[in-house]
Formats: structure tokens, C-alpha cells, sequence
């Protein structure tokens, strides 16, 4: 089965040993560490799991490549960014770092697609007032007016 | 804890590819990142704590996505841009962009200036028809005649000769020259008051890419007056940045500013977004009819500080004293207040209290972050 990665509706940008991706229909925001970058951007309809893997081991020459590639399109699968469903397998990613810790390899190469959200503390309201439970220099900061120790309080 | 003193040395040098090392508390990074939040320089903040130790705290962790976001937010921006310049192209329009993308491109890496607006230039002749087009965008586009403001004034096609064309996803773009954009900055942050950060990063930013042939008379034409205003934001930007004015025309200005410019910028820098703009006043007022003294204290905020007081008045910034002009601006502005009363009457005042924000990239990174 050939694996294929959405490409419509996203914005997707590299900074860094990061990818961003923004998903225009679910108004979610993913960070790709790079294993999982790697495999996404092999999922273009021409490769499938099996070729991934093999991709994989002679490009980055990792170990357990076949448990990476699954669990990094678990986790693409997840945040909505494959066209389709794949059979993935059930290792979590705390299990594959210890697998890949046993055969000294670096946990960072565990996949990674996290989930960005604007921290609440960002989360000024349209006419630039804090909601509750952010860090405020002043009262007239809060939404509510007030600013107890530095944080907004109801 | 005196904050404007930390928000200038988290923004010192934030706008180069390589700042210069930070030195911070991770309990000053906490303290002034909320006062940065809110005037869209969070992000500067993160580019000097990457690579420190301070990164990996909270508050370090939080930059760190926010910075992301970011940088989603202004390619998402630069599309609605690109499209709608396409847009008023097909109708025979040719626009210059200004501020926005064309501020960011400065900074070295992309999402670290955010930018929320997308400000088009369009020829005096065509702004209607432009206007017209840009209320059949999905998005606000804010198309300006170039001699809209007053201070900015000058002839479509005086720009348009120096303007530059960049490739942006797939099309042309073109942006206002370096002399031309520069001034624009300059103005637009006294015009202002000079109440964010970022605004004077971007002069830092866009001094320190000038190239050879730069020409300080395009910079500086015209009215005398305004020449000087110009003058007088780049030598905020060498006392409160370092940026260095040597060989330049502000080189001479820096000696005799007016002892009130520099302490007005840094008690902007000091209240953050509690700096009170019309806008922000009328949300105050609403939101605390019934507490006298939070009145009281919006009320002061709304008093017209020395830089924004001497722009209304179009006044020389002098030695001598604000308070005419601050009487005059507050005057002029009366009536507007009295309007804003009367609305609080009228209005819920729990009407605004209860907005959050919205953590996607359909949120503006905020009102005017331009």
C-alpha cells in the first residue's frame, strides 16, 4: 500500500531541525521533529511502509527503522496529516525510546508530532486585554481588571 | 521591578542574525515576557534565549511556541498577501506593500517579527476600485492612498520608481525602497508614540541593512519639521538600541534631543499594552463603568503623552514644554472621549470582559501589529 501525506489545505514550514505544519481545516498547528519529517515527506504516494523503511536505513542509518517508520505514521495518522488510514503497530513512543536505548541509540530519533498551541499567556483578547490566568504588569492589562501578583484574576 | 530597562536588553540586537549574549534571570525572563507578549516581541525575546539554558524553563518553553506559531502565522499572512496584491493586479492595479512582510523580511529569521495587517499602497485614482476589491478578500486588507496621512504624504509614483520587487510564493511583490520605507517607520512610530518595542526594532533593523548608494535626501525630504521627527526616531533607536548612527545625518541630532523623548519611550515600554490608544480606552471604560478608580486610571492612561501630543500638533521636538501640546491634543480629543462615555452608558459593561483570545492563526497577532 502506498502511503500518501495530505498536501492540501496546510501551510507547512522548516525552521531549523523542525517541520511546522498548520492544518487550514482543523486550525491545528503540528511540529514534526525530523524522523518524523522524514517520513512524511516520503509519503507521496509512491512509497510504501515497507519502502519507507528501506529509505530510512540507508539514508539516516538508523536501528529499528521499521518500528520508527510505524510509529512516526501512528502519530502522522493521529494528527490528521495522511490522505488515508495505514496499519500502524502498537509500540508507543516511550516503548521505542527504550528499544532504541537498549541498542544505544539516541532517543531523539523517536518520532515526534506534537501539537502547537499558542500558550494562554499569549491569548490576549482582539481589543488587548489578558484573559484570567495570565501574567499582568497592570490591572487595566486584565480582561477583568484585575492584577493579583502579577496575574490576572477574576 | 523597573521592566523597561529588562524589555530593552531582551530586544538589544534581537533583530541580527547574531545577538549578543543575553544576560537574564530565568525570574526577569518570566517578569518581562508578559509586557513583551503584548506588544508582539515575545518573539525577539525567544531568538535571544534559543541555545541558553533559559529556553529550557517554562517560560523559555512557551517562547519556543509561540515563536512557531508564529512563524505559521506570517507565512499563512504572506499568502493573504500575495493574493491580494494578484488580486487588484487582475483589475489593473499595482499596489506597493508596506509595513508588514515588507518590516519582517529584515529580521533573520522567518515568524520572529510577527505581522497581523497586510497595508497596500495604491494610486490616488484607483483607491476606490481598489478598495472595492479588497471587500471581496476572505481577509482585511487595508489598501491606502499614499497620501492618506498627512506626515507619510508623498505621490504614488514618486514610490513606486524606488520600489523593490521580491518573488513570494510564485509572484511579484514590490515594496517601498529602503530610504522611503525607513522614513515611513520613523513616522509611523512617533505617530504612535512610540509605544512598541518591535516598531523601533524595525528601524534598528532596517538601519543596519542599508546598502551602498543609500540616500539620506529621500530619507529626509521636504518639510524640515518632519526631516527632524525622522531624525529624532533614528537616535531613539542609537540611545535605547545601539544601533549606530555614525556618518549619518542623526548623527549631530543625538546631542541635542529633547530630555523628554527617551523617559516617554521607556514608560511606554514600562505599561505595555496598558498604554491607552482610543481603541483601548473605550474597552476600559466599558469594562470598569461602575470602579471610579480604575476610571481614574484609565483616564490617565488616556492622556496624550509628549511624543503622540507633539505629532497631533505637528510641533518641533524641542527643549521646551509638552504640556501646550498635551492640552491641546487632550482638548481635540474630547469630544471623542465624551462619545466613549456616552457608549459605556449605554453599553453592558460585562459586554467585553468575558473575550478571550483565540489561539489559532485567524487570530491577528494583534490589533495593528503592523
Amino acid at each position: 500500500m502506498k502511503i500518501k501525506a495530505r498536501t492540501d489545505d496546510l501551510i507547512v514550514q522548516e525552521v531549523a531541525d523542525e517541520t511546522l505544519v498548520y492544518d487550514l481545516k482543523s486550525n491545528q498547528a503540528h511540529c514534526l521533529n525530523s524522523t518524523a519529517a522524514f517520513v512524511w515527506r516520503r509519503c507521496d504516494g509512491r512509497h510504501s511502509m515497507e519502502e519507507i523503511v528501506r529509505l530510512m536505513q540507508a539514508e539516516l542509518n538508523t536501528p529499528a527503522s521499521d518500528q520508527l517508520v510505524s510509529v512516526a505514521l501512528h502519530q502522522l495518522q493521529k494528527a490528521q496529516l495522511l490522505e488515508e488510514k495505514v496499519p500502524t503497530s502498537a509500540v508507543s513512543r516511550r516503548e521505542l525510546a527504550r528499544r532504541l536505548g537498549q541498542m544505544g541509540a539516541i532517543a531523539a530519533l523517536v518520532p515526534a508530532v506534537l501539537s502547537i498551541t499558542a500558550p494562554p499567556a499569549a491569548a490576549a483578547n482582539s481589543v488587548g486585554c489578558l484573559a484570567n490566568g495570565n501574567p499582568c504588569p497592570s490591572a487595566t492589562s486584565c480582561c477583568s481588571g484585575k492584577c493579583v501578583n502579577s496575574i490576572c484574576s477574576p | 521591578m523597573n521592566l523597561a530597562p529588562l524589555v530593552r536588553s531582551v530586544i538589544l540586537g534581537a533583530w541580527r542574525a547574531e545577538p549578543p549574549p543575553l544576560s537574564l534571570t530565568a525570574e526577569e525572563l518570566a517578569a518581562v515576557t508578559p509586557l513583551l507578549r503584548q506588544t508582539h516581541a515575545e518573539n525577539l525575546a525567544w531568538w535571544r534565549v534559543r541555545g541558553t539554558p533559559l529556553a529550557e524553563t517554562e517560560w523559555g518553553r512557551a517562547l519556543a511556541d509561540t515563536y512557531r506559531m508564529s512563524v505559521l502565522r506570517n507565512a499563512l499572512q504572506a499568502r493573504v498577501m500575495v493574493d491580494a496584491v494578484e488580486r487588484l493586479r487582475e483589475q489593473g492595479i499595482e499596489s506597493l506593500v508596506v509595513k508588514g512582510w515588507a518590516v519582517a523580511r529584515h529580521y533573520p529569521a522567518p515568524g520572529l517579527r510577527p505581522y497581523g495587517d497586510v497595508d497596500l499602497y495604491v494610486p490616488e485614482g484607483q483607491l476606490e476600485h481598489a478598495q472595492v476589491v479588497a471587500k471581496g478578500l476572505p481577509r482585511d486588507i487595508d489598501v491606502q492612498s499614499t497620501t492618506l496621512y498627512e506626515v507619510y504624504a508623498r505621490e504614488f509614483e514618486t514610490l513606486a520608481e524606488r520600489a523593490e520587487r521580491y518573488e513570494v510564493e510564485g509572484s511579484v511583490i514590490r515594496v517601498l525602497g529602503p530610504e522611503d520605507h525607513l522614513r515611513l517607520l520613523c513616522l509611523h512610530l512617533l505617530d504612535h508614540g512610540a509605544w512598541r518595542p518591535l516598531w523601533l526594532c524595525d528601524i534598528a533593523a532596517a538601519m543596519e541593512q542599508r546598502r551602498p548608494g543609500f540616500e539620506w535626501e529621500r530619507v529626509l525630504y521636504g518639510s524640515p519639521r518632519v526631516a527632524d521627527w525622522v531624525l529624532c526616531a533614528l537616535c531613539l533607536a542609537h540611545v535605547l538600541l545601539d544601533v549606530s548612527i555614525a556618518d549619518t545625518p542623526a548623527e549631530a541630532r543625538v546631542q541635542t534631543l529633547p530630555r523628554w523623548l527617551v523617559p516617554t519611550v521607556l514608560r511606554h515600554w514600562e505599561l505595555g499594552n496598558a498604554f491607552s490608544t482610543r481603541h483601548h480606552f473605550g474597552v476600559l471604560l466599558r469594562r470598569h463603568w461602575r470602579q471610579p478608580p480604575r476610571l481614574v486610571e484609565a483616564l490617565r492612561l488616556r492622556w496624550p503623552d509628549p511624543i503622540r501630543a507633539s505629532m497631533f500638533c505637528r510641533a518641533p521636538f524641542d527643549g521646551s514644554s509638552r504640556l501646550p501640546y498635551q492640552f491641546r491634543t487632550a482638548l481635540a480629543s474630547a469630544p471623542a472621549i465624551a462619545g466613549q462615555f456616552r457608549s459605556a452608558l449605554l453599553e453592558s459593561p460585562a459586554a467585553d470582559a468575558g473575550q478571550t483570545g483565540r489561539a489559532d492563526l485567524e487570530r491577528e497577532p494583534g490589533s495593528g501589529a503592523q
